[in-house]
């Protein structure tokens, strides 16, 4: 199991993704969110290695959704952020706020 | 269907799509004749199956209520119709091939979902206007961009595997 702060930019992405679209993120839908706000569109194949990942840290847990005539009958595959989940992330992001505290990045590097 | 004293039907039968069957018209009715042509030109042109269609109870002389609210009826259902066929656009297959190729690499737990996707972006691109070549084209490429990564990561964990077995059996001997 990962430890809660070596959350990757991509599990940290598709985390936040699922809980802005709890309780009916899927492949597309957690794809969708993160290219309307990142920019950044990630194939659906990585998409499902990182759930499959976050599946088995504990982090995700899935459930079968209903089958549409647009996806040739098959069925969706929910996914939900679990409590180790939501303690992961929140651990990642505070990492990375405190890495963040009272630095000026604008014009650092200048 | 009985007609009440106002000549109008009474306990009318629901119409649907199952219900309708054939048109029997009760001889000999010229006028009604004409009119049950345009009822099936009618129901040509709104796309529904001449063949299975229309009632199956008997327009006799004298049941001129019966027939309007029959034709209206019928009137009802072609527009309905009309609205779910513009709602719904009829679908295309994907590209066989790649959808095959993807469903011989991925694990049976996410192919189901992953080919439902695929074929969610292929559909919802030919009905932004994209054409089909394009969207055939762009379905080859998710595909083959879908089943990369879950291959890496299933060699990865298939290598992990072969490391602990290999580790196991220098333990053993």
């Amino acid at each position: 199991v990962a430890k809660s702060d070596e959350l990757t930019l991509i599990e940290q992405q598709m985390l936040l993704a699922i809980i802005r679209q709890h309780p009916i993120a899927y492949g597309v839908s957690i794809r969708d969110e993160i290219k309307a706000r990142t920019g950044k569109e990630y194939p659906l194949g990585s998409i499902y290695a990182v759930l499959e990942r976050l599946e088995n840290y504990g982090m995700v847990v899935s459930r079968e959704g209903e089958a549409t005539a647009v996806r040739g009958g098959r069925k969706k595959l929910h996914f939900t952020i679990t409590g180790a989940g939501r303690k992961a992330l929140e651990a990642s992001l505070a990492t990375m706020d405190a890495m963040r505290k009272g630095l000026k990045l604008k014009g650092a590097f200048a | 269907v009985s007609i009440d004293s106002n000549n109008r039907p009474r306990d009318f039968p629901p119409i649907s799509e199952f219900f309708l069957r054939e048109i029997v018209v009760a001889p000999p009715l010229p006028l009604w004749d004409a009119s049950i042509k345009e009822i099936k030109e009618r129901l040509i042109e709104g796309d529904l199956d001449n063949s299975t269609t229309v009632l199956d109870f008997v327009i006799t002389p004298g049941q001129n209520a019966t027939f309007h609210i029959f034709e209206q009826r019928l009137l009802d259902i072609m527009e309905k119709k009309a609205i779910e066929k513009k709602a719904s656009p009829k679908t295309v297959d994907p590209p066989r091939i790649a959808e095959t190729l993807v469903s011989v690499c991925l694990p049976k737990r996410r192919r189901d979902a992953i080919l439902g996707d695929l074929d969610e972006d292929f559909q919802n691109r030919l009905a932004s206007g994209m054409t089909l070549a394009r969207a055939r084209r762009l379905y080859w490429g998710d595909a083959l961009h879908s089943i990369g990564p879950l291959l890496l990561a299933m060699a990865k964990r298939i290598g992990l595997i072969g490391v602990l077995a290999d580790y196991a059996r220098r333990f053993l001997h």
